[in-house]
């Protein structure tokens, strides 16, 4: 009884309130959308396909999380994650983390359900948070970015990205739990 | 297969979950796409190192998607005569901050460990991106 009492509270379907409680964003961009359609027929259309465009980019990454949680869900226990990325796990933690967050691919958007699967595992907020800000550097990115930028504005960058992602971590550490 | 069976349904629940504020975000991110133009960033640069880095996080801010847009988008700024420091924190807030995903960070992780990690990340990107501008200059 208490499981699913916490369950909708958590914003899952456990309650018709939570249920709606989500559609709410969706429903309010397509109202703006509905707006729009009145008004600026084919921008509207324009933004439908761009927003589809935008699906058909993340379809794979949603997939890929989705067996990733499944899996996450058979052999993983909190336990597991908590030893590895929990609180008080040093550098190692702080290596995984980082180390995670730039293999990591596809769109944010993707990796949410995951994120928030891990948080319920016992993930520390340090180290979401350091995941978070080290997918800002893509080692397959890098030549592209090196090629419109140079080669010193890269490596700055990119070394100032997983530096900041630490002290983003170690600031939500402490204000955003 | 039982053990199989009840990992997918958690992991259908925990999808279901997310999936509608994600439907949310993604008609957002498209609407963006429509109606923020480049030309539309570039008037409003002021000039000044500072003035720039902070235009630059609030654009970047806003918008989201693959990072090799904001090269695109962070090149043709600087071929317009933005300031490295603009650029640099438009780059770095494209994809450290996303206000456009927020909704669905918040439903995943807390809206105060979104809030608190998007004002951390556009903070750090006003600072590194003076500093780079400051170290590297110029951009060959």
């Amino acid at each position: 009884m208490n499981k699913v009492g916490k369950k909708g509270k958590e914003g899952g379907h456990g309650t018709n309130g939570s249920f709606w409680r989500q559609w709410l964003f969706p429903c309010a961009v397509l109202l703006v959308y509905a707006v729009l359609v009145m008004f600026t027929p084919q921008q509207a259309i324009a933004a439908l396909k761009a927003s589809w465009g935008v699906f058909v980019q993340i379809a794979p990454a949603l997939v890929m999380a989705f067996l990733v949680m499944i899996a996450l869900n058979l052999w993983i226990t909190p336990a597991h994650v908590k030893r590895f990325l929990g609180k008080g796990t040093g550098l190692k933690g702080v290596f995984f983390s980082s180390a995670a967050g730039i293999v990591s691919m596809g769109p944010i958007y993707a990796w949410y359900p995951l994120l928030k699967e891990f948080r319920e595992k016992g993930v520390s907020g340090f180290h979401l948070a350091n995941f978070l800000g080290c997918r800002a550097v893509k080692i397959p990115l890098l030549p592209m970015m090196a090629a419109y930028f140079g080669w010193a504005f890269t490596g700055l960058v990119s070394l100032f990205m997983v530096l900041s992602a630490i002290v983003t971590g170690l600031i939500v550490d402490k204000l955003g739990e | 297969m039982k053990r199989l069976s009840q990992s997918v349904t958690k992991a259908l629940r925990q999808m279901g979950m997310i999936l509608p504020v994600l439907l949310g975000v993604i008609l957002l991110v498209g609407l963006f796409k429509t109606f923020v133009s480049g030309e539309l960033m570039s008037s409003v640069f002021v000039g000044s190192l500072g003035g720039d880095a902070f235009v630059g996080a609030l654009f970047g801010s806003l918008m989201a998607g693959n990072p090799v847009n904001s090269y695109v988008v962070g090149k043709g700024l600087l071929d317009m005569h933005v300031g490295l420091s603009g650029v640099t924190a438009f780059i770095f807030t494209w994809v450290t901050v996303g206000v456009i995903q927020m909704p669905a960070e918040s439903a995943a992780l807390g809206i105060k460990f979104a809030v608190f990690r998007a004002i951390a990340a556009f903070i750090s990107a006003l600072l590194v991106a003076i500093i780079v501008a400051l170290m590297v200059g110029g951009v060959s």
